[in-house]
């Protein structure tokens, strides 16, 4: 019998075993069903305790109790709930097939499959507007004898064309052509798409979200100003000059703060627009008014455009410097005018520049201002990329940390680290060299 | 074959087990711990309203697994055509399968058996495996041996294995 010890299991899972350890492992494992059982078994556990890290712990007692107070407010209120269609039964059990469907809408379906396709349908309004487009197909499809078709490409041509033209005129906008054909052929030929093959339709669908959002901005913006009224009917120019500043509310209550030296075209009422869409250049800081259905789009040159739905934020754009978006609070996307699949997504107290190509952080890791205040976790990870000292962690640390702190760079970085954790939900140890530490995730294993 | 698996007397049970493994997995997802949470309970409260009229032919493991990843997914939707634009929120990769939960129940079934060693043990086990560190970073920081950390952390598996054979939920995956 080949005797194997718990240090030969470590190390043959470790990979740190010699050949002939691995040797004798195997030889182990087939001596009987049960050491292969729990070499097998072994490695399981070994394998996922090697992903801890990324698994947050779930208070059950407290999650239990939550439920239990949920389920006893329904209880308690007298009214009866409506009989809820179970819709996870139904996922569960009702599939509709594309046979399905087409048997349904011609008539041909049986009673029973009828029932059951009914049901599909009514259990999201996804599958309805299945059903309900694939029905739309069919019918349009019955009248395809009177419809005449179209060169789409030579339309298309000679939209671009006009589009051309219309710029030259009007040098407002700066956006290219390409942009606006880019982007709405996209979601042209998305939507071509859709109507055709209905499985991936829904798949489609939310893989163009993001897509059909720029396009939309985009399109709106250039077809207000070629074929709508006259641009200067809706905007309102201000220029500052090099010693003063402005400050103002727009229509929409949104205020505008304009640093010297900045020119600024903004709606001057926002009724009848789908977007909000302004014109920078210089310094300004906007302070957003919400509302969702007409995102607040700021063009910050002919290079970088701003999405945003109610935030602060600030843009920096002159000729010898680069442009520059600064988020304050909220959501702020900011994009590549002629290529909008470049972007960047900023938090709160992102700041990005454009270099011509791309999105530079002009907070990376590279200095950290001893009057600013940072996020915890923006903290952690400069201390970590920071080279002359070695601050590790664990991979996936799922940290929730909204603190914000104040650090003072000159101090020790054990005073920082010390500093962090008072206000942070982790902890540190000290490694064998200099400055080196790593963060803990569970501060009771270190207690 | 099915069964209706949700009774009054189970699910608490039933709760407690999977609540965990499943808000992770949702959270993998969505990157939002206090949303997975919410899809996790609305998926549970959905489940005991109508939990006398549940019949499946699968276990309650998928059952549950599909009835939160179909709330997620209409979560996902709901955020997108909201117009709330999240690269985290991809339909398209929310293809997994039903084992994935298998993974999760393990890491809970693990991190639950790891109170039953002794706190030395258990403190070098989750050094190592939780908080990554290598054996020779914690033997200098227990100030013990590298050769006596591996022998904890070996025993530790064999513990952790034989604790877990008898775990049905994690036995049978």
């Amino acid at each position: 019998m080949l005797e194997i010890k718990n240090r030969d299991i470590l190390k043959f899972l470790d990979g740190t075993s010699s050949k002939k350890g691995r040797e004798a492992m195997r030889t182990w494992a087939y001596e009987s069903v049960e050491n292969a059982q729990d070499l097998a078994f072994t490695q399981k556990i070994y394998k996922e305790s090697n992903k801890l890290s990324e698994y947050n712990p779930v208070d059950v007692e407290s999650e239990w109790s939550m439920f239990l107070d949920k389920t006893n407010e329904i209880s308690n209120s007298d009214k009866s709930y409506p009989e809820i269609v179970n819709d996870v039964e139904i996922v569960d059990a009702i599939v509709a097939t594309d046979e399905d469907i087409l048997a349904y809408i011609d008539g041909s379906i049986s009673r029973k499959d009828k029932n059951r396709l009914e049901l599909w349908s009514n259990s999201s309004p996804d599958n309805k507007e299945i059903l309900e487009l694939n029905n739309t197909i069919l019918a349009e499809a019955s009248q395809m004898g009177s419809y005449r078709s179209v060169d789409v490409d030579a339309e298309w041509t000679s939209f671009m064309k006009n589009v051309r033209d219309g710029e030259s005129k009007d040098n407002v906008i700066t956006m290219t052509p390409a942009v606006v054909a880019s982007t709405d052929y996209i979601n042209d030929q998305e939507e071509q798409k859709s109507s055709t093959i209905i499985p991936m339709w829904m798949r489609i669908a939310a893989a163009a979200a993001v897509a059909l959002l720029l396009g939309v901005f985009f399109f709106n913006s250039v077809g207000n100003n070629f074929f709508g009224s006259s641009s200067e009917d809706i905007y309102a120019s201000i220029q500052t000059e090099f010693d003063d500043t402005h400050e103002f509310e727009m229509a929409d209550g949104s205020f505008i703060s304009m640093e010297e030296n900045t020119s600024l075209r903004y709606p001057k009422s926002v009724d009848g627009l789908k977007e909000r869409k302004l014109f920078v250049d210089g310094q300004a800081q906007f302070d957003v008014a919400k509302d969702e259905d007409k995102p607040f789009v700021v063009q910050v040159s002919d290079e970088i455009g701003v999405v945003v739905i109610g935030t602060i934020f600030k843009v920096f754009a002159h000729e010898d410097f680069v442009e520059a978006v600064e988020n304050i609070e909220g959501k702020v996307r900011a994009y590549s005018i002629k290529n909008p699949d470049i972007y960047v997504d900023l938090g709160p107290g992102d700041k990005y520049g454009w270099d011509g190509e791309k999105f530079v952080d002009l907070n990376a890791p590279k200095e950290i201002d001893n009057s600013v205040e940072y996020n915890i976790l923006y903290v952690l990870d400069y201390l970590m990329a920071n080279s002359s000292w070695k601050v590790i962690s664990s991979s996936n640390m799922p940290f929730d940390e909204e603190g914000m702190v104040m650090i003072d760079l000159e101090k020790p970085l054990e005073d920082i680290l010390e500093d962090l954790r008072e206000r942070a939900d982790f902890d540190y140890i000290q490694l064998d060299c200099d400055n080196c530490y790593r963060i803990i995730r569970f501060k009771e294993l270190i207690q | 074959m099915s069964n209706r698996p949700f009774t009054e007397d189970n699910f608490e049970h039933i709760f407690k087990t999977y609540f965990g493994p499943l808000c992770n997995y949702v959270n993998s997802h969505i990157k939002d711990w206090e949303g997975s949470r919410e899809i996790v309970q609305a998926t549970f409260m959905k489940i005991w309203e109508s939990k006398d009229s549940i019949e499946i032919s699968t276990t309650e493991k998928s059952y549950l697994y599909s009835a939160v990843k179909n709330r997620m997914i209409d979560y996902i939707r709901a955020n997108n055509r909201r117009g709330e634009v999240n690269d985290d929120l991809k339909l398209d990769e929310v293809d997994d399968q039903p084992e994935v939960v298998d993974s999760l129940l393990l890491r809970q079934e693990i991190m639950k058996s790891l109170d039953k060693l002794k706190p030395k043990m258990k403190k070098i086990f989750s050094l190592s495996k939780i908080e990554g560190l290598t054996y020779g970073e914690i033997a200098s920081y227990l100030d013990i041996s590298k050769r006596s950390v591996e022998d904890n952390v070996a025993k530790a598996l064999v513990i952790l294995r034989e604790d877990l054979k008898k775990n049905e939920l994690v036995f049978n995956i």
